[in-house]
């Protein structure tokens, strides 16, 4: 469903596997321009509560209101291994190719246009999946452990990239993940489920964003607040 | 530390086949009996002889065209079935025991009731083969639709790929190779089915040559016409099959 006014609003009551209910009663929004974490242990439902919110998993009860253009970057990049990077941008999104160059450029992809991605590092493949995202000009992103098997100093890369590509855009954002730098980095709000059915915990916002916080204090926060939350 | 030089394909197909012509000559020679075994020299000189008579490229065309029209046919109605089985479960549940029986129905059955029911006509013959080949492909392509990665359709449905788009750039590539194993065993199957309709029901082409001179126990004829396909066959597999499978697999050599 769309239209909800350049923010996500999930509403959702519950979702079942057969017999099994795994997520319980869940409500938050993310505004235009906002960075919603969400955390929890592995297995809890947040990929399958990200799912819902993409429109691929619609077997739920709720609702979820979405700003309009949507995209994606899943937890493997995901791409068309036929086709070239350029391609893989503008095939899957439409986009013509001059968007698409330009969204090579922001990621740092420029020269690699027609590249196949086995031929891109796995620090690359996931630029370029975040160039996909990014060529759709979408109004509400999804992050789905985008950044997940990446060695500490690409990890690092791709956070301070993404932060940077956010901040222009007006752009409702929800990042999946375990890692608390990540989630200290990018994020305004974490928000942390747990409990079977899986529902929300607790939410923690930062005192400042994401420019002016010291990431280390800020993650060593959040990580005193979850234990805190998880007892 | 020495290291075999290996030999190019291509020479070894060459010298294969000529060691093949070679044993073909040997026992012809051995046989003695040109009514029985002609040597390869005695059949190349009826291939040219039919050739210049035009009869050659007459048979050929004719067999030929059946050929593509039966294998146009097969390869379209066989991946519509087949993606639709490999995609729908309940697709699959009703149509796999027809899939079942269609494929253990001998080709000369429905030769047989094609003409029977149709008449001794093209479209008879051309539907006679088609629809043994049909099972096969739909076999074939439901395997490669059973194993389309979800995660990739999730990104297209994510991305709102239109369904075209989808066909094309996300489905097709991963069926490239189950399309072609289908079309090459489509191919090397339904020229065999085509001079068998020909043989039963038809006026021209390979097959009625070949039910000609089987009547006139003309072997060297036979053989004539039997390589002049296979070489045809041989062509389009160098120059069409190949070259396509070469152009599907690229972007697999350019990754490594």
């Amino acid at each position: 469903m769309q239209d909800a006014g350049g923010a996500v609003r999930v509403e959702i009551r519950q979702k079942r596997f057969g017999e099994k209910a795994v997520l319980g009663p869940i409500a938050f929004n993310v505004e235009a321009g906002e960075v919603l974490g969400l955390t929890g242990p592995s297995g809890i439902g947040k990929s399958t509560l990200l799912r819902i919110i993409a429109g691929l998993d619609q077997d739920y009860e709720g609702k979820v209101l979405d700003a309009g253009r949507l995209a994606m970057v899943f937890q493997e990049p995901t791409l068309l291994p036929w086709r070239s990077a350029l391609q893989n941008l503008t095939l899957t999104t439409g986009c013509g190719a001059e968007r698409a160059l330009q969204a090579l450029d922001e990621v740092g992809l420029s020269g690699e246009e027609e590249s196949f991605p086995h031929r891109l590092s796995l620090g690359q493949q996931r630029r370029l999946a975040l160039a996909r995202a990014i060529a759709v000009t979408p109004d509400s992103l999804l992050l789905d452990e985008a950044f997940v098997s990446l060695d500490d100093a690409t990890a690092l890369r791709m956070r301070s990239l993404t932060l940077r590509l956010l901040e222009p855009r007006q752009v409702a954002s929800l990042l999946v993940s375990h890692d608390l730098s990540e989630l200290a980095t990018l994020s305004d709000r974490v928000v942390y489920l747990d409990g079977k059915p899986a529902e929300i915990k607790g939410t923690f916002v930062f005192d400042e964003d994401q420019r002016t916080r010291d990431q280390t204090e800020a993650a060593k926060e959040l990580r005193h607040w979850m234990a805190r939350t998880q007892s | 530390m020495s290291r075999k030089t290996e030999i190019p394909r291509w020479r070894a197909s060459l010298i294969s086949l000529a060691i093949l012509l070679l044993l073909w000559e040997v026992v012809a020679l051995l046989a003695d009996d040109p009514t029985l075994l002609p040597t390869p020299q005695r059949v190349a000189a009826i291939i040219y002889h039919e050739a210049l008579d035009g009869a050659l490229f007459l048979h050929l065309s004719a067999t030929l065209l059946r050929v593509l029209a039966a294998f146009v046919l097969a390869m379209g109605i066989g991946c519509v079935i087949g993606l639709w089985m490999g995609r729908s479960r309940t697709a699959d549940i009703w149509g796999d025991p027809w899939l079942v029986a269609f494929l253990n129905l001998p080709a000369l059955v429905t030769i047989v009731l094609c003409y029977l029911w149709i008449g001794l006509t093209e479209v008879a013959a051309v539907a006679a083969v088609a629809i043994n080949k049909i099972p096969m492909v739909a076999v074939m392509l439901r395997e490669g639709a059973r194993a389309l990665d979800p995660a990739l359709d999730d990104m297209a449905k994510v991305f709102r790929m239109k369904r075209g788009a989808k066909l094309q750039h996300v489905w097709a590539p991963q069926l490239a190779p189950q399309f072609a194993a289908a079309g090459r065993a489509g191919m090397a199957l339904i020229w065999k089915i085509v001079l068998v309709v020909e043989f039963l029901g038809r006026s021209n082409g390979v097959g009625f040559q070949i039910h000609l001179y089987f009547q006139l126990f003309e072997v060297g004829h036979v053989l004539a016409y039997s390589v002049s396909f296979i070489l045809v066959m041989l062509l389009i597999e160098v120059f069409l099959l190949q070259p396509w499978e070469r152009h599907a697999g690229r972007w697999r050599r350019r990754a490594g």
